[in-house]
């Protein structure tokens, strides 16, 4: 797949005849020779950024984790690409929800006998009708590359400082992942997800009617910065992914280690203990009480390393 | 995209060569100069016909500041008849006769066909805008008489004339969902005539923004960037 260049757009000034250069996503511009205001009259793609990665080190943070005698295999930085997606959702929505009746609910009445003074009641619980204008701008995050389990899902692309996408550069700290659908697509799967979103809160309502529209539908696409790592530790392979602009540990994930408990069967324990008994009777005849104790202590450490132990 | 599909043009007005207002997000340009306004057409601007409402005298002397609306005119008609009364209309459009016979009307007639103006705001909003009362749906209801006023710098619009048809659609559905939910699987025919941008003045009330004609209000908060954009327009009357 060819890898996503930077959309560069040469034009001419109207103004001045020099050469103007306009990033993709964006429609204001200004000549920098004669300062005239610019706009361009069809928006390009979708605009795109990158976190410039921050950590220096990232082997510290790893070893600082999983221990001084980690074995790093491999460590690359690669460029994630997460597509914010912004949409005004506007509608109506009717949704209804029948609720629960509940029985046996006794409340008390003017009766001639006591029998009489109460009755039992009926009460619907939890009945809801909503009616409601919608008009809301929503935003949520598409990762296109399907590294969610590799703990992207955490990254917080919210507070950090991007820079126009700059392919060249990009390169110069590592490599960059490709979008694998088309733009058109993700912004429809954006769209799909914001709808959902305000559905998701009728779902298991019983009757839900509506009508929705998302307009002004925007998105940018977030190139970010994120360290993978295979590694061993003790001879166990773990696979690391680190935020290369805060150096958060994203996931660390591994092959864990078995540990199974030692268990001696009855007749081994038999064995051991006549073993045992043989040895202390004859310590005690050649090196007296002290011994004695001293060979009693260190058996009954091996039994118990035997019994409850690791292997 | 084919790149021969772009051009660069400069922001200036087509017409008289003066400067004109806008933002990232703005789908309506604004001449600072004459008032015209224009959409990107074709890659060229296109004049989209624009009224700078008059404010009602007891609301001069007072900073305004033009918050622009698309005003279209449409043609309703409902395939499908509905029995309507009044008592399913909702209480605040029965104060508004016009309306509410309106809505009867199209409702109960056979084969009726009622024309509507629709207020929609094309300035940037912000989720606070829906906890208020909505001063599209009011105007909607009530129209104002508009007066030619004079030209002035107007905040730039967000929102295209495609974008404010569906708006305009969902407003209308709004309006009768809220007593006959059948409506929203009604089949309603839109028929969208004409429409300009109205350029509504509105002048500040502490946290409110109150409309120069009838004086409904608009939260502060519920404009995107207002702070930025009274900054803009008062360095521009300075």
């Amino acid at each position: 797949m060819e890898k996503p260049k930077q959309i560069i757009i040469s034009f001419l000034c109207p103004n001045c005849g020099a050469e103007v250069d306009t990033i993709e996503g964006y429609t204001n511009i200004r000549c920098k020779y004669c300062s005239s205001k610019l706009l361009i009259t069809q928006r390009v793609g979708l605009p795109r950024v990158f976190a410039r990665p921050k950590l220096e080190n990232p082997k510290t943070i790893i070893k600082g984790d999983a221990g001084l005698n980690t074995k790093i295999i491999d460590l690359d930085l690669l460029f994630i690409p997460l597509i914010k997606f912004r949409a005004e959702i506007l509608g109506w929505i009717y949704a209804h929800k029948k609720g629960e009746v509940k029985k046996g609910y006794y409340h008390p009445v003017f009766g001639e006998t006591e029998e009489d003074s109460y009755s039992i009641g009926m009460e619907i619980v939890g009945e809801k009708t909503v009616k409601k204008r919608v008009r809301r701008i929503l935003e949520d995050k598409i990762d296109p590359s399907d590294f969610y389990r590799f703990g992207v899902k955490r990254i917080k692309i919210e507070g950090k400082k991007y820079e126009p996408y700059d392919d060249e550069l990009l390169h110069q700290f590592g490599n960059v992942f490709d979008l694998p659908l088309s733009l058109e697509e993700y912004l429809s799967k954006g769209q799909d997800i914001l709808l959902n979103k305000v559905l998701s809160h009728y779902s298991s309502w019983d009757e839900l009617k509506y009508i929705l529209k998302a307009i002004k539908k925007e998105a940018i696409i977030y190139y970010y910065p994120v360290y993978f790592s295979r590694l061993e530790v003790d001879g166990i392979p773990y696979t690391y992914s680190i935020d290369a602009v805060t150096g958060e540990i994203l996931l660390k994930e591994g092959l864990i280690k078995k540990e199974s408990k030692r268990t001696l069967n009855v007749n081994s324990l038999y064995s051991i203990i006549t073993f045992s008994a043989v040895i202390v009777t004859l310590i005690y005849t050649f090196f007296g009480k002290v011994g004695t104790v001293i060979t009693c202590l260190a058996m009954l450490f091996l039994v118990w390393e035997l019994q409850f132990g690791t292997k | 995209m084919e790149q021969s599909d772009l051009k660069l043009i400069p922001l200036r007005c087509p017409e008289c060569g003066g400067d004109i207002n806008s933002k990232e997000e703005d789908r309506v340009y604004f001449c600072y100069v004459c008032g015209l306004g224009f959409e990107i057409v074709r890659n060229k601007f296109k004049k989209v016909n624009v009224i700078y409402a008059k404010p009602s005298h007891e609301f001069t002397g007072k900073t305004l500041y033009y918050l622009p609306f698309w005003q279209i005119l449409a043609t309703i008609s409902i395939k499908k008849q509905y029995s309507l009364d009044y008592k399913d209309i909702p209480e605040e459009l029965l104060k508004v006769d016009n309306f509410s016979r309106l809505l009867t009307g199209l409702f109960k007639e056979k084969n009726a066909r009622k024309k509507v103006t629709f207020f929609v705001p094309a300035f940037g909003i912000t989720n606070r805008y829906q906890l208020m009362d909505e001063p599209g749906f009011q105007f909607t209801v009530d129209p104002p008489k508009l007066e030619k006023g004079t030209t002035r710098d107007m905040v730039g619009a967000e929102y295209t004339i495609s974008d404010a048809l569906d708006l305009a659609k969902v407003m209308f559905l709004s309006i009768q969902a809220h007593s006959r939910i059948e409506v929203l699987d009604a089949d309603i025919d839109f028929e969208f005539h004409k429409y300009r941008i109205a350029g509504i003045p509105f002048y500040e009330d502490d946290a409110l923004l109150v409309d120069g004609i009838k004086g409904f209000r608009i939260f502060k908060d519920a404009l995107k960037k207002w702070d930025e954009i009274k900054e803009q327009l008062n360095g521009r009357h300075n």
